[in-house]
């Protein structure tokens, strides 16, 4: 057995092959939910035999490609068995929402990328990967709507410049393994390095193409993506810290990632509380997503990985709840105003509580799964200087208020009458585990946080 | 590199680049971007071994190719400002490159010629793609970008599943590119 063979190239492989059976959509789809079901669950249970002192496992952990390696090793595999495991939840729910029929194939393809730029070595090629998946991506995320590219053409610009600056970085970073690097060249590297992750995780102020991608593409589709895109960059950026102690030594890099995950939760919150369509207020609160993950890498030297795990988890359900929410309550037309979320609370409840869930998890609101990981966070930030703190908590207000926006407008225009459902339907189990599950995530927060935690510390010793 | 191989080659590629910019045919456009990659796999020859060159050769071909087979027939009408804009950045960016890129050998150890055609490419190439308003020009912006980064990181890194990874890039840059803009032109008539 070969781990990368088994969870980078077979699930492409099998991915790429479905499509020949895409017509046949019950047993394409089945298919590829038990593949990426079965390589998650069986991800997890293999670090957990690895663990065991008396087991003893021959998988091969490399892969040759080219002269280079794919190394997925026994540490990796909890972070690749929940990547998998995020994907199946996203594909059983699209089985029953998005019948689109190249999704699910894309989605495997996508995550064995994913799981690619994880593992390849150099780790500096990731960057290459992540472009390529992401520029496979874009036909489904387009979703047969061409009248306007501008968000789609921008997405591709900034993501190729990312590759190209991050490529330049590390090139001038490698160096730093063998002799010491010039302060200047350090200085270069690191402006070229936080340029290139900027225009990738759409860090302001090169934020522009989440919402304009946002109001092109469907909602569910750019919300898997906006998923797993951050989680990448951000495991990439601690490879990065990992490897090369020039960096972590630093001293305006931690200060620089504070600022901008700050600068992001508060234009996120501000962005999203002022958006008159559903598009663009969803962008705005992955972009608020997105800044709570770059403050945890800023908090590094303060409380190790420990933000930046406990955040993962809120930041996929929440962001999968709001995706979900947004694509039953608004539908496929992704530039509808906000007024179209008027007396859905009556019409589907269910998905209006899943999208409200979703966005308090992103605010990080007691009893959702945001909510330890807010309180370590401004726990952590109090310490810190006062604009920073303004920042964060501004944000957060602004984000609460957008979750206040939501519920008025999904309850209080309504003139239709609330109904229970005569029969309960196979879909509605799953959105009811998932709000359950963000509640249960709330309320002890340590049960899935300690086992990535421990994950990330095994993968990233050095910070 | 001779100097004169350069001149003659820096040359081409500022005569290339302006006709490609203010041409009103795609065909055009298509055929002077192809005159681009057969220049920069000249420049390459002197940092690569001819296969890894000629594999970065190919993959331009068929770049033109594909956006030819999806884009072929897309004309604009000539916009005088526009033009004028497109030569002045032309000149612009040539100044700049020809005075500011040596100076990077201090960070890139590459000879200077390489520098400055690499710098020149992907400058325009990004003033391009940023002031564009036409998709089709934007995703040609993209392919010169990507032509001057290759030619800037060439000699850094010649390794052989980086130069798969670029030109796969390219090659879905351009398939998934001018897809989008064969459709938006559909749309948009």
């Amino acid at each position: 057995m070969n781990l990368p063979i088994l969870y980078i190239i077979l699930p492409s492989f099998i991915a790429v092959a479905s499509l020949i059976i895409r017509k046949k959509e019950l047993v394409y789809r089945l298919l590829l939910i038990v593949l990426t079901f079965a390589l998650g669950v069986g991800a997890i249970f293999l670090s957990l035999r690895a663990g065991n002192t008396g087991s003893t496992l021959s998988a091969n952990e490399q892969f040759i490609v080219l002269g280079r390696s794919l190394n997925v090793t026994y540490t990796d595999l909890p972070l690749v068995g929940m990547i998998y495991l995020v994907t199946a939840g996203w594909l059983v729910a699209a089985f029953f929402y998005f019948p689109h029929e190249f999704f699910p194939a894309f989605c495997v393809i996508y995550t064995a990328f994913i799981i690619a730029s994880i593992s390849i070595d150099p780790f500096l090629y990731s960057v290459l990967i992540i472009f390529l998946a992401n520029a496979i991506f874009l036909p489904v995320l387009s979703s047969g709507f061409y009248g306007h590219i501008n968000g789609r053409m921008r997405f591709l610009t900034f993501q190729l410049l990312s590759v190209f600056l991050i490529l330049l970085a590390g090139w001038i970073l490698a160096g730093g393994e063998i002799a010491p690097v010039e302060e200047d060249q350090l200085f270069i590297s690191f402006i070229l390095l936080a340029s290139g992750i900027a225009l990738w995780l759409g860090v302001f102020p090169f934020h522009t193409w989440i919402p304009l991608l946002a109001e092109e593409s469907s909602f569910y589709p750019l919300g898997f993506m906006l998923t797993l895109l951050p989680v990448s960059g951000i495991l990439m950026l601690m490879k990065f810290l990992n490897n090369f102690a020039w960096l972590r030594e630093y001293s305006a890099f931690f200060p620089a990632m504070q600022y901008l995950g700050a600068v992001m939760i508060f234009l996120g919150g501000v962005g999203a509380f002022f958006q008159k369509t559903t598009a663009r207020m969803a962008a705005y609160v992955f972009i608020s997503g997105i800044g709570m993950l770059l403050c945890g890498v800023g908090f590094i030297p303060i409380v190790s990985t420990d933000l930046v795990s406990a955040w993962l988890i809120p930041i996929m359900v929440g962001f999968w709840s709001i995706s979900l929410g947004m694509h039953e309550l608004v539908g496929a037309a992704a530039e509808q105003n906000i007024e179209c979320l008027s007396g859905k609370f009556a019409e589907k409840p269910l998905h209006a509580l899943l999208l409200v869930g979703g966005l308090f998890s992103v605010t990080g609101f007691p009893f959702t799964s945001g909510f330890a990981p807010n309180l370590l966070l401004l726990r952590t930030a109090s310490n810190s200087t006062q604009i920073l703190l303004f920042f964060i908590v501004g944000g957060e207000i602004f984000l609460a208020m957008t979750c206040i926006r939501v519920i008025l407008r999904l309850t209080l225009r309504s003139d239709k009458k609330f109904e229970l459902p005569d029969k309960i339907s196979v879909d509605r189990i799953l959105i009811v585990f998932a709000i359950l599950l963000n509640t249960f995530q709330g309320m002890f927060p340590s049960v899935l946080w300690k086992m990535i935690s421990n994950a990330m510390s095994r993968i990233f010793p050095l910070i | 590199m001779v100097d004169v191989l350069f001149l003659i080659l820096i040359a081409v590629i500022i005569l290339s680049i302006t006709t490609l910019f203010i041409t009103d045919s795609a065909r055009v456009a298509l055929v002077f971007l192809g005159i681009l990659y057969l220049c920069s796999f000249l420049l390459l020859m002197q940092v690569w071994p001819l296969g890894l060159a000629a594999v970065h050769l190919l993959t331009g071909l068929l770049t033109v190719i594909i956006i030819n087979s999806f884009c072929a027939s897309l004309t604009w009408k000539p916009n005088t400002p526009r033009i004028a804009l497109d030569i002045l950045m032309v000149v612009f960016v040539g100044v700049i490159s020809f005075a500011f890129a040596p100076q990077l050998t201090a960070y890139f150890t590459e000879s200077s010629q390489n520098l400055i055609i690499g710098f020149f490419l992907l400058a325009i190439g990004l003033l391009q793609a940023g002031t564009a308003q036409d998709a089709f020009r934007v995703l040609i912006s993209l392919l010169i970008l990507s032509l001057g980064f290759q030619i800037i990181y060439a000699p850094l890194e010649g390794s052989a599943l980086v130069t798969t990874l670029i030109s796969l890039i390219q090659i879905v840059l351009a398939w998934i590119g001018s897809g989008m803009v064969a459709r938006n032109k559909e749309e948009l008539q």
